[in-house]
């Protein structure tokens, strides 16, 4: 079953652009939004199982430089019109 | 794939467009109100069985989520929540009649008396009113591109009036009177035509099966068409026992002299054309965009504000070209340049208008079940994600404005009262978007 989260970051100062072309790398993730707010990014992560997540995030996504804090949501439904 | 949405929204409104080359050659044998009810009569028909249609494929060689007929023929004896709260049978009456029944008598009559191009500028009026409304109800900003769009607008008006009235056979104090009342009837219609929401129902319906979307469109303009054409009938009894002999006078005791060779009159070319290029295949077009819209950019309706200008340009252009109408060709460029500035125009205003943001709400302790739903009923909302984390909801939002915005925010959301924290985000640039 898929399992879909959203991580939610706040980028350094400067460190925008690079954070942002390090997330378009990572296949896993498969949106990714410059926001304006309390948070700097959004992206949309994809995986099949919670060790493919924790994989993603440990591996590919903590260890970009740039990123002060991220906050993780979990997915529990989506509805669209 | 939104190019293609695109695509398709032109090719309608250039199918749309070559109406008035069509039927100009029917005028002199046909009367306009047999045109008119073969036209949306069979069109509603062939509509319904193809919604039908589509509901039995979708049920018989898809594993999507089954659409039974009784859920898809629900939604006409509920309530329209964004037209008064009065039945959908009522408002498809409503808009059948006046939106569509009567705006096309009279731009027919308006096409008899006068000519193409001149009667085309009841798009372009009916566009300025629209904004106008729009203004006024708030829904939109009336920046410097859009009264600069409206500027242009009012300047290519100005020139087909000018060029018209050296031509004294198709400059009549009528054709102007048809022309105002087509342009009403057209401006109505476009305002009332998207006062229409998904219940909740629904919303579970289309997030089971998203297909379900085009059936119920293809049964909303079916209805309209059948409702329009229902109240038409008396309309024109009316007409035709009132003491004043008028155009439409004419036109109706011809439509009775008309009915003994109905079968004859619906085999040919013109009304084929009309019912099959001109009503179904532009509709069906529409809809599988509107369907498959992809709510990341501009929105279906802002493109579709963008492109409606092409029918008036194709009406014009078509007319020329075929010989129904003359233009002088110094003039004829002038005006398609305008119109087609227009469209740079209208799409900078959209471009810089929209408003694009997440908002992430906290809700109070048991209150998570039903607020999804609730929340993605309002207009604007185009997605809702249930979370566990520091929030409890993430929300998409796609406004026209930033008034729009803050009535969807403020006036809507916040004061539902399962919320209790509210953080707005807005989106500055798509990065990525991967399905």
């Amino acid at each position: 079953m898929t399992i879909k989260a959203i991580i939610f970051c706040q980028v350094y100062h400067n460190a925008m652009v690079k954070v942002l072309e390090e997330f378009k790398k990572i296949p896993e993730i498969k949106k990714v939004f410059s926001l304006t707010g309390d948070y700097d990014v959004l992206a949309e992560i994809e995986v099949e199982t919670s060790d493919e997540l924790y994989e993603a995030f440990a591996k590919k996504i903590d260890p970009i430089e740039g990123i002060v804090k991220t906050n993780t949501h979990v997915i529990m439904k989506s509805w669209e019109k | 794939m939104q190019n293609k949405n695109i695509f398709y929204i032109i090719i309608a409104n250039i199918l749309w467009s070559l109406i008035p080359v069509i039927v100009f050659g029917l005028f002199n044998e046909i009367s306009i109100i047999t045109i008119i009810f073969l036209r949306f009569f069979v069109s509603g028909i062939i509509l319904m069985i193809i919604a039908v249609l589509i509901a039995y494929i979708n049920n018989k060689y898809s594993s999507n989520q089954p659409l039974r007929l009784k859920d898809l023929f629900k939604f006409i004896y509920s309530t329209n929540e964004s037209f008064f709260k009065l039945r959908y049978l009522y408002y498809f009456a409503i808009l059948g009649f006046f939106g569509i029944i009567l705006q096309l008598i009279f731009f027919f009559l308006a096409l008899k008396i006068s000519s193409i191009s001149l009667t085309m500028i009841g798009f372009q009026i009916a566009i300025i009113f629209v904004a106008i409304y729009e203004h006024g109800a708030q829904s939109e900003k009336l920046d410097k591109f859009k009264g600069l769009y409206i500027i242009i607008l009012v300047f290519s008006i100005g020139i087909i009036i000018l060029v018209k009235s050296q031509e004294s056979a198709q400059f009549s104090l009528v054709g102007f009177f048809y022309i105002i009342i087509f342009t009403l009837c057209l401006t109505f219609f476009q305002i009332t035509i998207d006062k229409d929401s998904y219940s909740k129902d629904e919303i579970q319906l289309i997030n089971k099966n998203e297909l379900y979307k085009v059936p119920r469109l293809l049964i909303k303009i079916s209805f309209t068409f059948f409702m329009g054409i229902i109240l038409m009938i008396p309309f024109i009894f009316i007409i035709y026992l009132i003491p004043v002999h008028t155009d439409l006078t004419s036109e109706i005791g011809q439509f009775y002299s008309d009915f003994s060779n109905i079968s004859q009159i619906l085999l040919r070319w013109e009304i084929l054309f009309l019912i099959f290029g001109s009503t179904i295949f532009p509709y069906l077009l529409i809809f599988i965009a509107y369907a498959k819209w992809s709510p990341y950019n501009l929105t279906y309706r802002q493109w579709n504000c963008i492109l409606t200008i092409i029918e008036p340009i194709g009406g014009i252009f078509f007319g020329v070209l075929f010989g129904v109408d003359s233009f002088p060709i110094e003039f004829l460029v002038i005006v398609l340049f305008l119109l087609i500035i227009t469209i740079l125009l209208r799409y900078i205003h959209e471009s810089t208008n929209k408003v694009n943001a997440y908002l992430l709400l906290s809700k109070k302790t048991g209150a998570l079940k039903g607020l999804s739903l609730k929340i993605l009923k309002f207009s604007g909302v185009f997605s809702i994600q249930s979370l566990i984390g520091t929030h409890d909801i993430l929300v998409y939002i796609r406004t026209n404005s930033f008034r729009e915005f803050r009535y969807l925010v403020d006036d809507k959301i916040r004061k539902l009262k399962e919320i209790e924290n509210i953080k707005i985000l807005f989106i500055n640039k798509i990065i990525k978007i991967t399905s």
